[in-house]
């Protein structure tokens, strides 16, 4: 052949090109292999060493004992298919091992060629790459999918549990943005309102708050809150479907884009009708107890009422028999005279009517009403109600009053309550002092902050089994008292958010000294 | 001595003063106010005829307390009483006590007004009796201590001889100190000079 000159050139082609199919297959990544019809390896490109396999060592031998076990059959049945359709091609995956049948396990991306009938070949030519990386690649994708799957399905259950709670719960939750409008309701929050989701999504919720004050307030709590002071807490009055009246507390907490701007509000909230009913009643009750006790001590106090109101009755009847008689005798003057003595009669007729009117106004109004007031008026009123009783005993009323007290908030009659029944202990608890030592001293000061009010007497002082049950019904210092007016004075002050304390003065007498919390912008009423 | 009558008006309440004062006025009487007893008892200058028009209850000293003090410092004079409190015992104690009218405020028509006139002219009297009486007691301190024993006699009617004989002296010195008597004590009779002795009262044996 080789002195043929074509065959030489012939025999020089096939020499290149198989140096050029060498150096193509072998130098590349991946590994190529050539079987016969039963699997035996023909040939191995150097590649396979990678897996720690000779090409020469396992020419001749079959290939299968390379795969692992659980692949190996639809592999078999992939060949067998393949081997009899010439010219067909298979893509597989495989995992190969090395000859002992053992891993480690490498994952093959292998297409089988068949090219057994082309005579320049006459085998499966199987173009074997790695594809491990991308397996496992593949695996850890499917591994994080799963997680993030179980992680999506916990998520979904605690959303679940989450929506539950938040069905199931009494606490009505509502998202809203600054405008009012509905973006969120929970079912007790419609069960509450007696209307559905659709209804209240999209609408806003103000007219629901009945209190002009706390409706102001969340209208422009859009503006008021912030990152750093997000919540507010308040109390309102709403409709309830019934037609009736409900009180509610809402706990609210804004919610915010990550540039702090205010997206939405968050309300939870709770039907407190119940509590507040009782709370009303209790006040209720508590004013109709002073109220009561005002009238009790009214009644109390009227003969002095009636000598306070005599003595301008018996000055316009002087003054009116004086303007007669000097009439009678009409001389020159006697008209100018009975003028000026008409005049003097008005004055005094005003002043028993403003008596009479001021202890109407004591006697009445029940309900309580809180309101700011100048503690140094309420002093001033509770002096003129008991100077008539201080007068007849012979006592001298003494106020040291701070110019620049704060004003305080609550009922200024009941204050005024206090302040009389005060007094008239200490009036009535200086009956064995000597007439020049009857004093009693009202100071009112500041306290930090506090308002305070001081009622000292001279009196004969308090023994200690008295101070003990002092402000319990039916302690008496007096033998006639009944020994309410304390056990009421104290409620109001307590009521007021203040306190009522008796203290012995170090020489003689008791002082007794209530405080009462300033007004502030933000009062405890809601 | 008798000169234009005074009302003193004792009241802690100014417009109670006032008012006093203004009817005062009408009658033409003299006033003079005070604020408390005893402001009243400290510049009392025995002005005489005299009424006190005062409040029972007053700031101080009362006017119960005030015509006590009064009695005991031997002024005498009418008392206007006012009070708003008539049914308490003090009123009562106040009219046994002697005040002249006690009234209840407020005063109902004239009363006041009638009570102050009718202090004043009861004033008067009791003064007309007052100064009779110092008569009295001047014409008795005339009287010498023998003289003076011959009227206690006289008063008890005892007879002439029955002085003598009690006195140890004879009827005739008894004549002599009677006929002194009588004439020292501008009495005409017995029965006057009975008055006398009895209207001075505590002198005696």
């Amino acid at each position: 052949m080789a002195d043929d000159p074509l065959s030489a050139v012939a025999d020089d082609v096939f020499r290149q090109s198989e140096v050029l199919f060498k150096a193509l297959i072998e130098n590349a990544h991946d590994v190529i292999i050539m079987l016969d019809r039963e699997g035996r390896v023909l040939y191995a490109s150097p590649g396979v060493r990678q897996y720690g396999n000779d090409p020469d060592e396992i020419r001749g031998k079959n290939v299968w004992a390379n795969i692992h076990p659980e692949d190996l059959p639809s592999i078999r049945a992939e060949f067998a298919k393949l081997i009899e359709e010439p010219g067909a091609l298979a893509r597989i995956d495989v995992r190969v091992g090395n000859r002992d049948g053992q891993g480690p396990w490498r994952y093959k991306e292998a297409v089988l060629h068949n090219l057994l009938n082309l005579l320049s070949v006459g085998a499966v030519v199987v173009n074997v790459h790695d594809i491990t990386a991308r397996k496992e690649a593949e695996e850890d994708l499917k591994k994080l999918n799963l997680s993030l799957w179980e992680e999506n399905q916990r998520r979904r259950q605690a959303e679940e549990k989450f929506r539950n709670v938040i069905r199931d719960q009494t606490e009505f939750i509502v998202r809203w943005r600054p405008d009012g409008t509905r973006t969120f309701v929970n079912e007790s929050y419609c069960r509450f309102f007696g209307k559905s989701e659709a209804e209240l999504l999209g609408t806003s919720f103000f007219p629901l708050v009945l209190d002009e004050e706390a409706r102001t307030r969340v209208e422009q709590l859009g503006s008021r809150l912030t990152p750093e002071r997000d919540v507010s807490e308040y109390e309102h009055r709403v409709p309830r479907p019934d037609g009736s009246i409900g009180w509610t507390h809402w706990c609210d907490r804004g919610i915010f884009d990550e540039f702090g701007k205010l997206v939405e509000i968050q309300s939870v909230g709770r039907d407190i009708t119940p509590v507040k009913d009782a709370a009303e009643k209790l006040q209720r009750l508590s004013d109709e107890l002073a109220h009561v006790s005002r009238l009790s001590l009214l009644g109390e106090m009227m003969a002095e009422i009636n000598h306070e109101i005599c003595q301008p009755l018996q000055a316009v009847t002087t003054f009116a028999t004086a303007a007669i008689k000097g009439l009678e005798v009409d001389d020159e003057g006697s008209r100018a005279t009975a003028v000026e003595q008409i005049r003097k009669i008005r004055d005094q007729v005003q002043r028993a009517a403003e008596i009479v009117k001021r202890r109407l106004a004591y006697a009445k109004a029940a309900e309580s009403q809180h309101a700011e007031f100048d503690i140094q008026r309420a002093v001033g009123e509770a002096l003129e109600m008991i100077a008539h009783t201080a007068r007849r005993r012979g006592i001298r009323l003494k106020t040291q009053l701070d110019p620049a007290l704060p004003p305080v908030v609550g009922d200024r009659l009941q204050i005024e309550q206090v302040l009389v029944n005060l007094l008239r202990n200490a009036c009535e608890a200086m009956e064995d002092t000597p007439p020049g030592e009857r004093e009693v001293l009202v100071r009112a000061s500041c306290d930090n902050g506090a308002v305070r009010v001081s009622v000292r007497d001279r009196g004969s002082g308090l023994s200690g089994e008295i101070v003990g049950s002092l402000f319990q019904s039916f302690a008496s210092t007096k033998p006639g008292g009944v020994g309410i007016g304390l056990v009421i004075s104290r409620r109001i002050i307590d009521d007021h958010g203040g306190k009522l304390l008796a203290q012995p003065n170090p020489d003689r007498g008791t002082t007794f000294a209530f405080t009462l919390p300033p007004a502030t912008g933000e009062a405890g009423h809601a | 001595m008798l000169s234009d009558p005074i009302v003193y008006i004792v009241d802690d309440d100014k417009v109670s003063r006032e008012a006093v004062a203004a009817l005062v006025a009408v009658m033409k009487a003299k006033t003079q106010l005070f604020d408390s007893a005893e402001e009243f008892l400290e510049k009392y200058d025995g002005h005489r005829p005299a009424c006190l028009v005062t409040d029972l209850q007053m700031l101080g000293m009362s006017g119960l307390e005030l015509q006590a003090r009064m009695a005991a410092d031997g002024i005498t004079m009418s008392v206007v009483m006012i009070t708003a409190y008539p049914k308490s015992a003090s009123a009562v104690k106040a009219v046994k006590a002697g005040a002249v009218n006690y009234l209840e405020k407020p005063c109902r028509d004239e009363e006041l007004w009638d009570a102050i006139r009718a202090g004043i002219a009861a004033d008067k009297v009791r003064l007309k009796q007052e100064q009779e009486l110092a008569e009295i007691r001047a014409r008795m301190a005339t009287l010498t201590p023998a003289e003076r024993k011959v009227m206690d006699k006289i008063v008890k009617g005892l007879s002439n001889k029955a002085m003598a004989k009690r006195l140890n002296v004879s009827v005739r010195t008894i004549e002599v100190r009677r006929h002194q008597v009588f004439a020292k004590m501008e009495a005409d009779s017995v029965a006057e000079l009975v008055r006398m002795v009895l209207a001075v009262g505590e002198e005696g044996e």
